[in-house]
């Protein structure tokens, strides 16, 4: 009689192997054009900056008579940003730490300081969805309002920061003599969903990263160019659903120029890891770990001139 | 943790005018429970919601409710209910419950009133986008339309945008399209579509909903041409002087906020009497391709100061020396809410108790 492992089986069934599978990462983008401001400690929570208003050109000449001129008038705009604390935490009982093989706590802090680093990002997300000016793209054809975006939209919201004195934040990717490139010119930054992957592609004028002449420069969130505008995507890019004028969902398109919006810190606020062994938090009999973690943050814009939402549909 | 099933989340109690009730809450809880202590065992009065219950995973407006009928109706003071609309919704606004589109047989260009067979799960205060409006696509899209009153199963109505049709903002007729509920952002302060702008010479600016500016916050705006007043565009950019109608430089400062049941608008300290008109554009004219007009976050400046919060400046904070505002700080103001439907927010004057709860160890799997 034949003796197989349906008579015989291996005592033990199964092998834990200790190679953890990876976990989704979602890109981090918002946060790329951000000027990083770190508030001191003891001197309250909000974050207060001011830009001194533009002085009116004084082009006609003093007569002869050279009389003083009227003055002008001085004004400064401040820009307040209020820093809020953000916290969350895992509890794990000491017999899951003590019966799995894996170290439990060791990935447990891996996926918070994944979740914190997401989480900011996706603060710094909905502060460009919520306070950012508003052009819809209209260059498509798709019949709805807004369009799919098109090298005409990029080019229009290129000019209107080109309008309001917005400075690049890269500059032009020089043209070398390898085979399918293409130049990159001085550019503004522009950070959207990866739902938008399929309208970038079908641009006219789109330069995908690898026909760029240099990527030393580059990111890996990158995916290309247009014009005077590089892309940069994420899983977690702002989409309002159903609200273009047909009702389908729109991808907010920030486009940002540099100084455009900050993210602000707290010194003594910064991401912390915290760990706290069984016995703490009313457990007398030492029967729960907790892995915690937190972070003291704000954000703003600071010149709505600079900063866009190019919102688009088609994804 | 790991002493009691449920862990004490927030309590408080709010006097009930019978309209719903949003109840901010420090975490989400998985056991909401209200109890009315007016009307408790008072057994000549009859109430439907003596004490209303909600457990996590129960539908959005669901709720369980023990009710009280009067001693004179019969010997059995308390019963059970249940229902599926009115009662408890939970919101995280991070991450807002979505609605399904809704049929629009028609919507008033002048009164703001758009007439559909449906309003289940609407409230006074709630928030509506109208799509693809045929005849009036300049209302379809983005914008956020706060509801004002509801006829049940008739129409319901844009009080706040009537409020600037009324002042000269109206728009053509629509017929067909649908609406949708939603919650608006949390990020504060946010933009806000505009829907008219007075030619004076402190403007009045008109939104579709509550607005959240205040008094002294300077605001910029992005006036596409299609809306006639493009001279409020990009204010942040504009120097000083008789190049922009003898106003200050850079952006508009806040004068005066208005946020009635009605109006929602800020006055500002710009002259516009020399611009050209505000409009807003065809039907067709915004279907062939626009962006809506918005006003957004500028900065913060001087409070002016004034008589009362409904007259222009501040009463409570003062010009001399300058005010400063922080109320405008840029801010995160998420919450978790529980709103109250007015099946469970109680009887009118009775003082309602309520608590939150959340599980230590909250499981929805059986044992079995």
């Amino acid at each position: 009689m034949t003796v197989s492992i349906a008579s015989l089986p291996p005592q033990i069934q199964q092998r834990y192997n200790a190679k953890l599978l990876s976990t989704p990462e979602h890109n981090l983008i918002h946060q790329l054009f951000a000027t990083p401001v770190e508030l001191p400690d003891n001197q309250g929570f909000i974050d207060r900056q001011s830009r001194y208003d533009r002085l009116d050109l004084f082009e006609v000449p003093l007569d002869d008579a050279q009389n003083n001129p009227p003055p002008q008038q001085l004004n400064r705009v401040d820009v307040d940003c209020r820093v809020r604390v953000y916290a969350t935490y895992i509890v794990l009982t000491r017999q899951v730490t003590i019966t799995n093989e894996d170290p439990v706590l060791n990935s447990a802090a891996a996926r918070l300081g994944q979740s914190l680093r997401e989480t900011q990002d996706a603060l710094q997300r909905d502060n460009l969805e919520s306070s950012a000016s508003i052009i819809n793209c209209v260059g498509g054809t798709n019949g709805d309002i807004p369009t799919e975006m098109t090298i005409s939209d990029v080019d229009d919201v290129f000019t209107v920061l080109q309008n309001n004195s917005g400075e690049y934040i890269t500059n032009i990717v020089e043209a070398e003599l390898r085979f399918g490139t293409s130049p990159i010119g001085d550019a503004y930054g522009c950070m959207l969903t990866t739902r938008m992957i399929p309208v970038l592609y079908n641009m006219t004028g789109f330069i995908k990263k690898f026909q760029y002449p240099n990527i030393s420069q580059t990111l890996s969130t990158e995916i290309g160019g247009a014009n005077n505008v590089r892309f940069f995507v994420s899983e977690q890019g702002s989409v309002t659903p159903n609200a273009s004028l047909l009702g389908n969902d729109i991808a907010n398109c920030f486009v940002a120029a540099k100084e455009a919006y900050k993210v602000v810190w707290q010194a003594g606020g910064k991401a912390r890891f915290i760990y706290l062994p069984p016995g703490y938090n009313n457990d007398p009999c030492m029967l729960r770990h907790t892995a915690g973690c937190s972070f003291y943050q704000g954000q703003c814009i600071t010149n709505d001139l600079w900063i866009q939402n190019l919102r688009s549909t088609g994804i | 943790m790991g002493q009691f099933p449920y862990g004490f989340v927030a309590s408080g109690y709010y006097t009930s005018d019978t309209t719903a009730k949003n109840i901010a809450l420090p975490d989400r809880p998985d056991k909401f429970v209200l109890y009315d202590r007016t009307n408790w065992g008072a057994a000549t009065t009859a109430v439907a919601a003596m004490q209303s219950f909600w457990f996590r995973g129960m539908a959005a407006g669901s709720y369980l409710q023990i009710g009280q009928i009067s001693a004179a109706a019969a010997s059995n003071y308390m019963y059970g209910a249940q229902g599926t609309s009115g009662g408890f919704t939970f919101i995280d606004q991070t991450n807002p419950p979505t609605f399904a589109k809704v049929a629009v047989t028609a919507v008033n260009g002048t009164t703001g009133v758009v007439s559909t067979g449906t309003t289940t799960g609407l409230a006074v205060g709630d928030w509506v986008r109208l799509i693809n409006i045929t005849g009036a696509q300049e209302l379809s899209g983005p914008i956020a339309y706060q509801i004002t009153a509801i006829s049940a199963g008739v129409s319901f109505t844009l009080g706040y945008f009537a409020t600037a049709a009324s002042a000269g903002f109206s728009v053509s007729n629509g017929t067909t399209g649908y609406y949708q509920k939603v919650y608006p952002g949390f990020m504060y302060p946010s933009k806000q579509y505009v829907i008219g702008i007075t030619q004076a010479t402190q403007a009045k600016v008109y939104f579709p909903r509550q607005n959240d500016f205040t008094v002294g916050e300077m605001v910029d705006f992005q006036i596409p041409s299609s809306y006639g007043m493009s001279q409020m565009s990009n204010l942040t950019a504009n120097p000083k002087g008789n190049s922009n109608n003898g106003n200050p430089p850079g952006p508009a400062r806040v004068l005066q906020v208005i946020n009635s049941s009605t109006e929602s608008s800020i006055v500002l300290d710009y002259d516009t009497t020399g611009f050209t008109a505000f409009a807003q554009p065809t039907s067709a004219s915004f279907a062939g391709g626009a962006s809506p007009a918005t006003c957004f976050p500028a900065g913060s400046g001087v409070v002016p100061y004034g008589a009362s919060s409904t007259v222009i400046g501040s009463a409570t904070i003062p010009q001399s020396p300058p005010g400063t505002n922080l109320l405008d700080a840029f801010d995160n103001r998420a919450q978790y809410v529980m709103n109250l439907g007015t099946s469970v927010v109680g009887a009118n004057n009775a003082v309602m108790y309520w608590e939150a709860w959340r599980g230590d160890n909250f499981n929805d799997v059986s044992n079995a």
